[in-house]
């Protein structure tokens, strides 16, 4: 990985149309302002991983299923 | 009163002022912004919360105090704006790090969302609890980043009688 050092104002490049500027810094987190392409993807690496789970989850939902659940589902 | 034809339970009448908005739907189903909570006593606790935009997608979902009565929940500002609560004036400022924490008083239903996979283990996703202000009807799914929960918690099922 690839490991830079920036303040506040300073940016990064990538490639030749991406823009990553630190635009604030506090104790635990950071503000990230980025410039891209329209037909760039840009996510929170977490709600990757919710919209994985999200598929999954609508997917796997029949009423058998949850029939069966609630067979075993503690109250 | 219009109807929708669900995966589940067919056709099902609704009234408009029942459905939940979702403003920015839910992460992989972003076009889904009107929910309708489908609760039958054959399936209590569990809820279905039905997609309105189209009747083939629905979650089963559960509150989440049926998994953890004592589950953390921790808001942005933004969040909080869109479900149209006042933020707290402290946490306007960048120095609020952990979100706002959430009274016990809230209006705010918190679900989780069930995952059945086939011969495994139901899971449910802590880290990403569906919200719903009850006062409002409007919802979202917030992501706990740093909670500590997991995205796969097992359900309290098992062999033993009620």
């Amino acid at each position: 990985m690839l490991v830079i050092r920036r303040r506040v104002g300073e940016s990064i490049l990538i490639g030749g149309d991406i823009e990553l500027q630190i635009t604030d810094i506090s104790a635990n987190r950071v503000k990230i302002g980025i410039v891209a392409p329209r037909s760039v993807l840009i996510l929170r690496k977490e709600i990757q991983l919710a919209a994985e789970q999200n598929v999954a989850a609508s997917e796997s939902v029949t009423l058998e299923t949850v029939a069966e659940l609630l067979t075993q589902f503690r109250h | 009163m219009p109807t929708l034809d669900t995966r589940q339970f067919g056709p099902i009448d609704y009234s408009v002022e029942s459905t939940l908005e979702f403003p920015c739907g839910m992460p992989a189903f972003e076009r889904h912004t009107r929910f309708l909570l489908i609760e039958k006593d054959t399936y209590a606790p569990f809820l279905f919360l039905q997609s309105v935009i189209d009747g083939q997608i629905s979650f089963l979902v559960l509150p989440v105090t049926r998994i953890d009565p004592a589950y953390q929940l921790a808001l942005e500002p933004e969040e909080m704006e869109l479900l149209g609560m006042a933020v707290e004036s402290e946490c306007a400022f960048n120095s609020c790090t952990d979100g706002a924490r959430v009274q016990s008083t809230s209006p705010l239903l918190t679900l989780v969302v069930v995952t059945l996979v086939p011969g495994g283990a139901p899971t449910a996703n802590l880290v990403a609890p569906i919200l719903i202000h009850m006062g409002n009807r409007k919802g979202l799914q917030s992501i706990q980043s740093v909670s500590g929960y997991s995205h796969q918690t097992l359900l309290p099922v098992g062999e033993g009688q009620c």
